[in-house]
């Protein structure tokens, strides 16, 4: 029991950063998927230069910052870019609303940024209560799949296991592997958009007795 | 030995770009499943990228929910699985059924107990044993009475025990 603590622990306190070429040729080797994330975070076109100095920002994090990840390197670094290109576009909405007023506002401190961290409305409470509605939506939607893809996203999301373990594990091919993971995600895209669905669908006109 | 490779028809989408499936792969990091002339066309076509980026960040999302359904399945699962009462009812009664001799020196067992700790224990446990002896002392006289009554209280809990988990099972 305590050493399950201390090996919780272990995951959650930083460790001390020693040079990992290993560590740092994966992450060199996700960089088109870095900039990739970027650009779609961004919305921008991959050749812009906003996504290439965040894509080398989050790639130097990842290399020099104090954590390491204790599973798959790529989810952890996509999380990463995710952060840091989220970063920029909180970034860039201060800029916009500070200069729409018409004057500068003095130079943020360091308290400031930290309430509108807090203040972020991607964790307010009505925020909070939207995704645990996506949540639920999301779960109905694993629940209802056919077997074969939910193993297929259980394995490799899970269990971290490659399409080819997954297709030795399951007795299928590779191809069929491969489509279950995207009809599997298909799936939680249509759920997790399902709201905005809902929301863009015009509203009843209400009837007055 | 070259290693297994995407189906040809799984390759390409009906308008030339690459196919979901290609892309959903190429965002799971699956890059040696794919052909390198796809994989580079997907690097440097504007469409081809912009649809990678969506795939790896639904791969991302997609990572977080189903880690969240597997928790929650895992709850769910530990739920179901019926405590043992029966099992822990029957064991309860065969301690006591077995116990029941103990039960009888139960007050010379503890004062032989207690001495030997206030002889030779260390000091943050004589006050304890200090009143395991005036314990045994105590119940010399009527040893026998807290023996039947220490066995009988055992038994009425392993009865209500068996009668708890018997009415579980039936509903």
């Amino acid at each position: 029991m305590l050493a399950a603590l201390f090996e919780k622990a272990e995951t959650l306190v930083a460790r001390p950063v020693t040079p990992d070429p290993a560590f740092e040729g994966e992450v060199a080797a996700l960089r088109p998927l870095v900039r990739a994330v970027v650009a779609s975070v961004l919305r921008e076109p991959h050749d812009h230069p906003d996504v290439e100095d965040v894509t080398q920002e989050a790639l130097r994090r990842a290399v020099e910052g104090k954590s390491r990840p204790t599973g798959p390197a790529r989810p952890w670094l996509l999380g990463v870019a995710r952060h840091v290109a989220l970063d920029l576009i909180r970034a860039r909405r201060r800029d916009r609303a500070r200069f729409e007023d018409g004057v500068p506002d003095a130079p943020e401190s360091a308290s400031t940024l930290l309430i509108e961290r807090i203040a972020d409305p991607g964790h307010g409470a009505v925020e909070s209560l939207l995704e645990t509605e996506r949540r639920a939506r999301v779960m109905r939607a694993l629940a209802i799949l056919p077997e074969g893809t939910r193993s297929a996203l259980e394995l490799f999301h899970g269990e971290g296991l490659a399409y080819a373990q997954i297709a030795a594990r399951l007795e299928v091919p590779l191809g069929t592997v491969a489509t279950w993971v995207t009809r599997g995600r298909k799936a939680i895209a249509d759920a997790l958009s399902e709201e905005d669905a809902a929301s863009s669908k015009p509203t009843e006109p209400r009837r007055t007795p | 030995m070259s290693a297994e490779m995407l189906p040809e028809d799984l390759l390409y989408a009906e308008n030339g770009h690459a196919s979901d499936v290609v892309l959903t792969c190429l965002a799971d990091g699956e890059k040696a499943i794919v052909p390198p002339a796809l994989v580079a066309h997907v690097l440097a076509c504007p469409t081809c990228h912009g649809h990678l980026g969506n795939a790896a960040l639904l791969s991302l999302r997609a990572g977080e929910e189903v880690a969240h359904h597997l928790a929650a399945k895992k709850a769910h699962e530990a739920k179901l699985v019926p405590s043992p009462y029966l099992a822990l009812a029957a064991g309860l009664l065969l301690a006591i059924l077995g116990a029941l001799p103990r039960l009888a020196t139960l007050p010379e067992d503890a004062l032989s107990f207690g001495k030997s700790m206030v002889e030779g224990g260390p000091s943050f446990v004589r006050t304890a044993s200090h009143g395991m002896v005036e314990l045994g002392h105590a119940s010399e006289q009527g040893r026998l009475v807290a023996s039947i009554a220490a066995g009988a209280l055992l038994l009425a809990v392993a009865a209500a025990l068996a009668r708890r988990a018997a009415r579980a099972q039936a509903s």
